[in-house]
């Protein structure tokens, strides 16, 4: 059963700039034409950047923004036309720190939604002790939200997203600004709610998280899907074998023209940040010696201070597919 | 489990909102304040005032009957004043709920939630008048007790009175909220708009002193029928049923303000939600 079904979703943004006199119309593509089915039980990341149309789209899928083109269904029914009916079969957790309210304790915010979500007394009190009991905050009932960690927190807001059992849930960005250690067991938490049959989109620009979480991956860059896949077959896709991450002092032009003579059939990719050369090799093509590689770095008069041999990963899939890293995807072009 | 019901639609969350505001306001230590210590000390400046403008042997006090309509101006003002912290916390809390939502971060969770928006301003202009009812409960004992407001009226038809005024208040809210909804900040309009009632709706004088053209425009405005038929009652005593022509104009123009202020409101709904003014702050 296919839980959200999503065809050529499109936004357009239109702002007006200057003085009256001279006002000019801006039209920006956020989402640009996204299509992907989410089967129901499956865990489904949509990943990129900052800027990258990530959260437009949720906030369209959560019937938050209607959109410019395109449509989406929520197990058959329209998000436009059927918004009622979509609300009440999928829940949406945005980002921010401040989707409950601070000045009520966690059961009366848990009992104030569940109200709103049409629910009643009864059931919601089951489902208050079900859920806190899960997520590890049933001692919290009595406390003010004001008081709990943004982890308890986070976990509260899960709380409420599940309240009226829903299909779909879509996370945008759920463990931003958490500690590691939380962050870790909001994980488990998103993993366990999969577990209980619900269909999960998720947003994210950790590469990590989107790696350990998913069963597939979009990777979303400038409004549009690059690449879609589970995260195993979108590393097997770079037909690298392993990642070679150097850092030197200085990597010139005449260096990356030396590797792709000495190396033929392998990539690298350099970029400075930090007053650092971070280079990325991509080993698609029989085996490099790293002590061979080190001398021909050091004939062009630059040194090595950290070599790192890595599996690939989601954020290499990334750089493959767009030329450019997450974090810096909205400003530093990358230096080939 | 969900229920489809307009009970569980639309009277509960009306009714969990409101619960919500009361709870979370009365949780704010400043709200002893707002409801013990502001209405008491609230209209004391316009009563020195008019004390002062009445000279020292009460010779103004003369014209004052003859522009208002009673000699009894201590009464006059403290209505006066006490509809104007009505109005006011109306506005601040029932036009102003959607934009404290934003502020709040609550706004965008509550917009993807199958609960009628319409619920959310009612339940939170439920709340603004149930949070009004102690200061003025307040400051009509304390200014009853010092014998500064004579009630001749009786409280159950100042309470009729009052309710009155609520279609009328609620449909303005709706609007306000509207605004708010498309533009996101509103407190101005909120300073703008009550100064501009105290001075049409002849909250704090009376309304024979402005120029016949003000005069003209603030006898449409509902609000001065309802300032009105609150003076007469708490002054001269009376039932609410003998000012009908009022009445019917409180209800009537309410009634046709609230269906105005729905409609607006989901005109604005659905125009933010395609133009994406409905995210962001």
């Amino acid at each position: 059963m296919i839980a959200l079904d999503v065809d050529g979703l499109r936004k357009e943004f239109t702002s007006r700039s200057g003085p009256p006199w001279r006002r000019r119309r801006e039209t920006v593509t956020a989402v640009d034409g996204v299509s992907f089915s989410i089967p129901a039980g499956e865990i489904f990341s949509l990943l990129g950047p900052n800027g990258a149309g990530k959260t437009t789209c949720i906030k369209m899928l959560a019937t938050l923004l209607i959109p410019t083109a395109g449509s989406a269904r929520v197990l058959g029914h329209d998000i436009v036309k059927e918004e009622q009916a979509v609300r009440r079969l999928m829940t949406a957790v945005l980002p921010g720190e401040r989707t409950l309210f601070w000045k009520l304790t966690v059961r009366e915010n848990l009992r104030y939604f569940a109200a709103l979500y049409g629910l009643d007394r009864a059931f919601t009190d089951r489902r208050i002790d079900e859920l806190t009991s899960f997520f590890g905050v049933a001692e919290k009932l009595g406390a003010l939200v004001e008081k709990l960690s943004t982890g308890q927190r986070q976990k509260v807001v899960l709380c409420r997203a599940l309240l009226p059992d829903p299909a779909l849930i879509l996370l945008d960005e759920p463990t931003l600004g958490l500690d590691p250690h939380a962050a870790r067991s909001l994980r488990e938490m998103i993993r366990a709610i999969r577990d209980q049959g619900k269909t999960v989109l998720l947003t994210t620009h950790y590469m990590y998280e989107a790696d350990e979480l998913s069963d597939r991956v979009a990777i979303i860059h400038n409004g549009r899907i690059v690449c879609m896949d589970s995260p195993a077959v979108l590393k097997r896709s770079l037909n690298a074998n392993k990642i070679i991450r150097l850092e030197t002092d200085v990597w010139p032009h005449e260096c990356t023209m030396a590797f792709d003579r000495r190396f033929p059939g392998n990539d690298a990719v350099a970029e400075e940040r930090d007053g650092q050369m971070h280079v990325t090799i991509m080993v698609r093509s029989g085996e490099i010696a790293i002590g061979e590689l080190a001398g021909m770095v050091n004939e062009y008069g630059a040194m090595i201070t950290t070599v790192r041999v890595e599996e690939p990963s989601l954020e290499d899939v990334f750089i493959e597919m767009t030329g450019e890293r997450v974090e810096s995807a909205d400003a530093e072009p990358l230096l080939v | 489990m969900q229920s489809h019901s307009w009970y569980r639609r639309f009277i509960h969350p009306v009714f969990s909102v409101a619960w919500r505001d009361i709870r979370i306001t009365t949780r704010y230590k400043s709200w002893f304040v707002a409801s013990f210590i502001w209405p008491i000390i609230f209209p004391f400046s316009l009563i020195f005032l008019g004390q002062g403008l009445a000279g020292p042997d009460g010779e103004g006090v003369e014209s004052f009957t003859a522009l208002a309509g009673t000699s009894d101006y201590s009464s006059f003002l403290i209505v006066g004043s006490l509809v104007w912290m009505f109005v006011n916390i109306n506005l601040w809390m029932g036009g102003l709920s959607l934009m404290t939502d934003r502020t709040r971060g609550t706004f965008d969770t509550h917009w993807t939630m199958p609960v009628s928006k319409l619920a959310l301003v009612v339940g939170a202009t439920l709340a603004s008048l149930a949070l009004n009812f102690v200061p003025m409960v307040v400051a009509i004992g304390f200014y009853a007790a010092i014998g500064w407001l004579e009630m001749t009226g009786s409280i159950v038809q100042v309470i009729l009175a009052i309710l009155t005024v609520v279609p009328f208040l609620l449909g303005f809210l709706l609007c306000f909220a509207a605004l708010t909804v498309r533009f996101r900040e509103a407190g101005i309009l909120v300073q703008v708009l009550r100064t501009v009632f105290s001075i049409l709706c002849g909250l704090q004088f009376p309304l024979a002193v402005l120029p016949p053209v003000l005069q003209s425009i603030g006898a449409a405005i509902p609000l001065t029928h309802f300032i009105d038929l609150v003076r007469t009652i708490v002054i001269h005593g009376g039932a609410v049923f003998d000012h009908a022509a009022s009445v019917a104009y409180l209800l009537g123009s309410g009634i046709a303000l609230s269906a105005l202020g729905a409609i607006a409101f989901e005109l604005v709904r659905r125009s933010v939600r395609s133009s994406g003014l409905v995210t962001g702050y």
